[in-house]
């Protein structure tokens, strides 16, 4: 399976959505609590039909760590990082490093630590930083649009709905995942998610009242936005954190996770036995998941062992 | 750097020889970072500031001579150990080493293990400058446990032996960072610990770097919100019933009675809304204010909570350790105590090889330094690309969504997501797929139209917006034409011209092949029986360089007209450049059955599959017939072409020419058979003689780059497909061909303008 | 080779030559392995002929390799030709499940469009 050998410890990948064979990946020195940043751009059709290929099509080094990153879902060469010294980035990957970022976001008080493009409104992205907030921004903007108030903790990542263009939810250290409306001031919905910190969340691609969140508490609960007062289910098998969430965009009910427990997840969470499969090809924390949205089946996974996995689900990463 | 590549191109790797997990070099990777080229990023400071002797050392507390336990005994070698560790002045395999189990070697023995080492301290001394001689150290497992009692499973929170002050160098900011990062991280990391313990890791961690511990950013929240979930019980209970923890099967309940009621929860929503913000204003209310809850908890634990407390408890601590070395020899020994017990109780193999740990070691170590350079990164420098693009259009047109979203009032959430989830309830909108709705094919994205539609539009300002639109048509033509379907382009102009076929020969005549090609297009949307219309236009795509359209065409002239000679031998070549050798002899021996001279020539049974010697013979029979028939000899190249008798091809179409000597295809056909049997350099010579006919036939500029990539000349290549394309951006067989040859040249830097399919910057690039 | 109904029996033959040429062998020389292809009409596995691309030698034929061949690949003929003209990459054709393959990652690393003649156009 295509592996890449990233210059430093991997905090976040994701597929293009305009080329299927393309990644992009943060990564960050001293496991990202302090150094140097580098966001990466892999192009999976480099090397032959196996072993580790994924060569870096481009590389930008950045000034502090890179916890997230995200295409544009407007401009295929587009894409935002959320950077340690509270500045969210953006790069336009044609143009040589000196040319990088091309703009430079200097707001939040905090860390950055999650980054979602917008995939119905393509010109709208969300922050989600330490210092408690959110900011939705508009690349052609010089400053954010807004700022969303309310958490009392870290926010550590923000999921835009996959259909509603202004509905997102934010999950926070605080245990609490919130909805968003951007046009409105505070969150709709406030959803005691975990009893310990939540530290990803994501939408249901196929059904927009279905949010999952993955918390410190080792567990990914199932949330259904109608009836907030439980969780439709709750996946136990991490022995760490689960430190994200995704759902598979092209099967219903299906999850992605990846923990602290140096594994990666997959999930059905309409199953009674619902964990599908482990991969436990990481030697460090697995910090970054992605499901491609152009070929079907297709995972990938970054962590602190400095590697990034793609592999088809059902495989073995490692394996030819 | 010589040195360095030197050294780790030799063949010393670890016999197993899984150099990509090298957990050395990734190590030193780690630990050095990779960019200290870079001016504005952060580097590591030299050699001088983090190399403690040993004898800063020499005061660490005599381990041994705690009673008792064996694994104090298996200590003891911890002091020389370290100092040995600093003398080599990098970041030393024996960290590695000590986790593994006594015993077991790692490296298949000690010799391999030095020489894995070797390398290590080598790659190291790039970055460290010379230090002394490695030394094999013995393991030192108690490290490992350090690593392990701060973030894996470690029983009771006992600080590591502060490290010499002076010999730290992070600045404030490199301070700061490590310290609320590792309050955060370490928190997610060792959610079994309870809260003290987590605090006296943090606290040792950055009380060994030197980092004040006393202003600590960021306290977790304590504990659940037990006024939410009152709250929260309450005002459902009223609505539904069931304890809150026992929901597992009352969500499926719940559920099947809002499918019976469609809106249920919509009309929940809505109740609550009667209240004018629902729940959370009601929330809000009873606390007095919407933060009430946030605020009651503040007053019932402080400021700043319990941890505040805690924290004046730690930081005595600290203060008691640095006070006294008595402090610090009880500290050391409680700790060593504690370690053994966690090294024991933790076998998990994955963890005692986790780098991270031994990363966080070495930090606590004081190891590690990091100089704070701070360059920042020049935001003003935004020469061009999409930056320059976006601005101008943001300019342009300042009635973006965002400027619509500032000006208006938040609070008129008119149609709230509530609602709109209801509505998309009704609609039964929930069956569509999602990745459909977001398909990148989908045509109407409001940028590119924004973009293709605008004042900026035309005047090619946006290559983006025109390659997002190319990509687009590139890939359903890929998807339809596949499948022999013809696929019409999106947006077409002649749509609606009055003549439109007369408009596609004259394009064509001039040789502007893509504009003819939606001419005839619209030609034949117009009259979808117009055979010479798609003739015309399967010709068309034929010298556009793609066959694939060419045939689908083709194919429906030949619908529209069976016995068309020209449609029938178009079929054939198209076929024969496609290797499907079957379908190729099926046209071409239709096309002499439909001859009105050879045709009784021919068995007047249509032969499925007809055999290729047999149709040879037949069109030699009809040469000698008629030797001035230029045609003739044109399908005897093809079908010579199909049994790759190339030399007999090449005769075939070098007689024709005699006969035709302006007809430019022809002259390609020669130079496609020249090249195909290996005689590049005559095929350059004859596809030349085709574009002096014809300067816009992008079959022959393609064609070109081929014999130039089949000798090996890539570079010359490249520039040959890059006009090809930049004729016809749609040629694919030409974009695929100018990667194949960017990597042959070692020009993959151009590989993402291809990808882009980025004619501007190609073009630049690889002038002809 | 002449035989086989296969489009990729043709592109195998321009191989067969074009490998005698300069720049053939730099390919051989640059590569140095030896490929056995299974290529099946339309179904993977179904009525599948065996070439073998020897570059080591620099030769190409049909039927099994005497001895082991340093990778094999399983693939339609219309996945073949997508591969060898770069239409299809094989990392995603791999991927995808259209590629199937035996033997060393070093070698298979090297079975690339780069290696096959591109056929000039009529």
């Amino acid at each position: 399976m295509p592996a890449f050998k990233s210059p430093a410890p991997g905090f976040s990948v994701r597929f293009s959505p305009f080329h299927e064979n393309r990644l992009l990946a943060a990564t960050s020195q001293h496991f990202g609590l302090v150094g140097n940043g580098h966001l990466l751009v892999l192009d999976l059709s480099a090397a032959g039909p196996a072993g580790p290929g994924l060569a870096p099509l481009f590389s930008f080094p950045t000034s502090d760590a890179l916890f997230d990153c995200a295409w544009s879902e407007s401009h295929d060469s587009l894409c935002a990082a959320a950077s340690g010294d509270g500045s969210v980035r953006l790069f336009d990957v044609t143009l040589p490093p000196a040319q990088n970022p091309v703009r430079l976001f200097r707001e939040h008080a905090r860390e950055v630590h999650g980054i979602d493009w917008n995939p119905v409104r393509r010109d709208a992205f969300l922050s989600a930083s330490w210092d408690d907030t959110l900011k939705l921004w508009s690349p052609d903007r010089p400053a954010s649009v807004r700022t969303f108030r309310g958490h009392d903790y870290c926010v550590y990542a923000a999921a835009w709905s996959a259909r509603h263009p202004d509905v997102f939810a934010s999950a926070s250290g605080d245990r609490t995942a919130r909805v968003w409306d951007v046009r409105e001031p505070a969150p709709t919905l406030v959803i005691p998610a975990h009893d310990h910190e939540v530290l990803s969340l994501d939408w249901d691609k196929y059904d927009p009242s279905i949010l999952a969140t993955g918390s410190v508490d080792k567990s990914i609960r199932v949330w259904d936005v109608r009836s907030p007062r439980a969780p439709l289910a709750q996946l136990a098998g991490h022995g760490y954190a689960v430190k994200r969430v995704k759902f598979s965009p092209h099967r219903q009910g299906m999850l992605m996770s990846c923990s602290y427990d140096m594994t990666v997840c997959m999930w059905d969470y309409r199953k009674e036995d619902a964990l599908l499969a482990r991969y436990a090809h990481h030697t460090e924390f697995v910090a970054g998941i992605d499901m491609s949205v152009l070929t079907e089946g297709l995972l990938a996974s970054t962590g602190w062992d400095e590697m990034v996995y793609v592999w088809p689900f059902g495989s073995d990463p490692r394996a030819m | 750097m010589g040195t360095r590549h030197l050294i780790t191109g030799q063949n010393n790797c670890a016999p197993d020889g899984a150099s990509s997990s090298n957990p050395f070099g990734a190590l030193a990777n780690a630990l050095l970072g990779q960019s200290n080229k870079a001016e504005s990023l952060k580097g590591l400071p030299g050699a001088s500031a983090n190399v403690p002797t040993t004898s800063d050392y020499g005061t660490a507390a005599p381990l041994s001579t705690i009673p008792g336990s064996e694994n104090e005994f298996k200590q003891d070698q911890r002091p020389f150990a370290r100092g040995a560790d600093f003398t080599r002045g990098g970041p030393a395999n024996d960290w590695v080493e000590s986790f593994r189990p006594p015993g077991q070697s790692a490296f298949g023995g000690p010799d391999a293990s030095f020489a894995e080492f070797d390398q290590i301290y080598n790659n190291a001394g790039a970055a460290f400058g010379p230090v002394g001689p490695a030394l094999g150290g013995p393991p030192q497992r108690v490290l490992s446990g350090v690593l392990h009692s701060f973030l894996s499973s470690g029983r009771a929170g006992v600080p590591f032996q502060p490290v010499p002050i002076p010999a730290l160098g992070l600045s404030e900011g490199d301070k700061q960072c490590i310290r609320d990062r590792s309050c955060i991280m370490a928190r997610h990391i060792l959610a079994d610990q309870p809260e003290e313990y987590i605090q006296a890791q943090v606290n040792t961690l950055l009380h060994s770097l030197d980092i004040d511990n006393s202003y600590r950013t960021k306290n977790p929240l304590h504990g659940p919100y037990p006024e939410m979930e009152e709250y929260w019980n309450q005002s459902q209970s009223a609505l539904r019933s069931g304890p809150m923890h026992n929901a597992a099967n009352n969500w499926a309940a719940e559920f099947g009675k809002q499918n019976n009621n469609p809106e249920g929860w919509v009309t929940e929503f809505g109740k609550q809304n009667n209240n004018p913000e629902g729940w959370i204003t009601e929330f809000g209310k009873q606390h007095n204010n919407p933060e009430g809850w946030a605020r009651s908890f503040e007053q019932q634990y402080g400021p700043n909570g319990w941890a505040s407390e805690f924290e004046q408890h730690q930081s005595q601590m600290a203060m008691g350790q640095m006070g006294g070395a008595n402090m610090a020899n009880l500290a050391a020994m409680q700790q060593s105590r504690m370690l053994a017990e966690t090294l024991s109780s933790n076998n998990d193999p994955k963890f005692q090889n986790s780098k991270f740990f031994q990363f966080v070691s070495k930090m606590s170590r004081g190891e590690l330094i990091i100089e704070d350079n701070e360059v920042k990164q020049g935001s003003a420098s935004q020469s061009s690309g999409w930056a320059d693009e976006f601005q101008t259009q943001y300019n342009a047109n300042a009635n973006t969504w965002a400027d619509q979203f500032v000006n208006e009032e938040l609070s008129q959430g008119a149609d709230k997501w509530v609602n709109e989830f209801s509505s998309e309830h009704n609609l039964g909108g929930l069956n569509e797929k999602w990745v459909d709705e977001f398909s990148k094919l989908h045509v109407d994205d409001e940028w590119a139209e924004e973009f293709s539609g605008g004042a900026f539009g035309e005047s090619s300002a946006d290559p983006w917006a025109d390659e997002f639109q190319n990509q687009l048509s590139a890939s359903k033509q890929s998807s339809g034409a596949a499948r022999g379907v013809y696929v019409f382009s999106e947006m077409n102009p002649y749509v609606g011209h009055p003549n439109p076929m007369q408009e596609g020969q004259e394009l064509f005549r001039k040789g502007l092949l893509s504009e003819a090609a939606l001419a005839l297009e619209a030609e034949v949307l117009k009259n979808p029986d117009n055979a010479e219309g798609w003739r015309l236009l399967g010709v068309t795509h034929a010298e556009n360089d793609d066959d694939q359209q060419a045939i689908a065409a083709m194919l429906r002239a030949q619908e529209a007209n069976p016995t068309n000679l020209e449609v029938l031998l178009a079929l054939g070549v198209s076929h024969t450049n496609e290797l499907e050798q079957g379908e190729a002899l099926r046209y071409l021996s239709r096309w002499l059955q439909n001859h009105p001279k050879y045709g009784g020539l021919a068995p007047q049974n249509q032969i499925d599959s007809p055999y290729g010697p047999d149709v040879v013979r037949l069109f030699n029979e009809a040469a000698q017939m008629s030797p001035e028939d230029a045609d003739v000899h044109i399908v005897l190249g093809v079908l010579y072409n199909l049994s790759r008798e190339y030399d007999k091809a090449i005769a075939s179409f070098k007689t024709a020419l005699q006969l035709k000597p302006q007809d430019y295809s022809l002259w390609n056909k020669l130079g496609a058979t020249q090249a195909n049997s290996i005689q590049s350099a005559d095929a350059v010579l004859a596809y030349q003689q085709a574009l002096d006919l014809k300067p816009n036939y992008v079959r022959a500029w393609a064609n070109m780059g081929i014999s130039y990539a089949n000798q090996g000349l890539y570079e010359d290549s490249i520039r040959y497909y890059v006009r090809a394309v930049s004729m016809n951006p749609k040629a694919d067989n030409a974009w695929q061909y100018l990667r194949i040859s960017l990597g042959n040249a070692s020009r993959s830097d151009m590989i993402a303008a291809c990808d882009s399919r980025n004619l501007d910057v190609l073009q630049k690039e690889f002038p002809l | 080779m002449e035989a086989s109904k296969l489009k990729a029996a043709r592109l195998l033959e321009q191989m067969s030559a074009h490998l005698a040429t300069d720049a053939g062998k730099e390919i051989t020389d640059k590569v140095g392995f030896v490929y056995q292809l299974h290529i099946s009409p339309k179904k993977m596995g179904v009525d599948e002929e065996i070439f073998v691309v020897d570059l080591k030698k620099g030769a190409v034929s049909t039927g099994p390799y005497a001895g082991k061949p340093d990778a094999s690949f399983t693939f339609t003929d219309d996945d073949f030709l997508a591969i060898s003209s770069g239409k299809l990459n094989p990392q995603m054709a791999f991927i995808r499940g259209k590629l199937k393959i035996k033997g060393s990652i070093s070698a298979a690393q090297k079975f690339t469009p780069d290696i096959f003649p591109k056929p000039s156009k009529l």
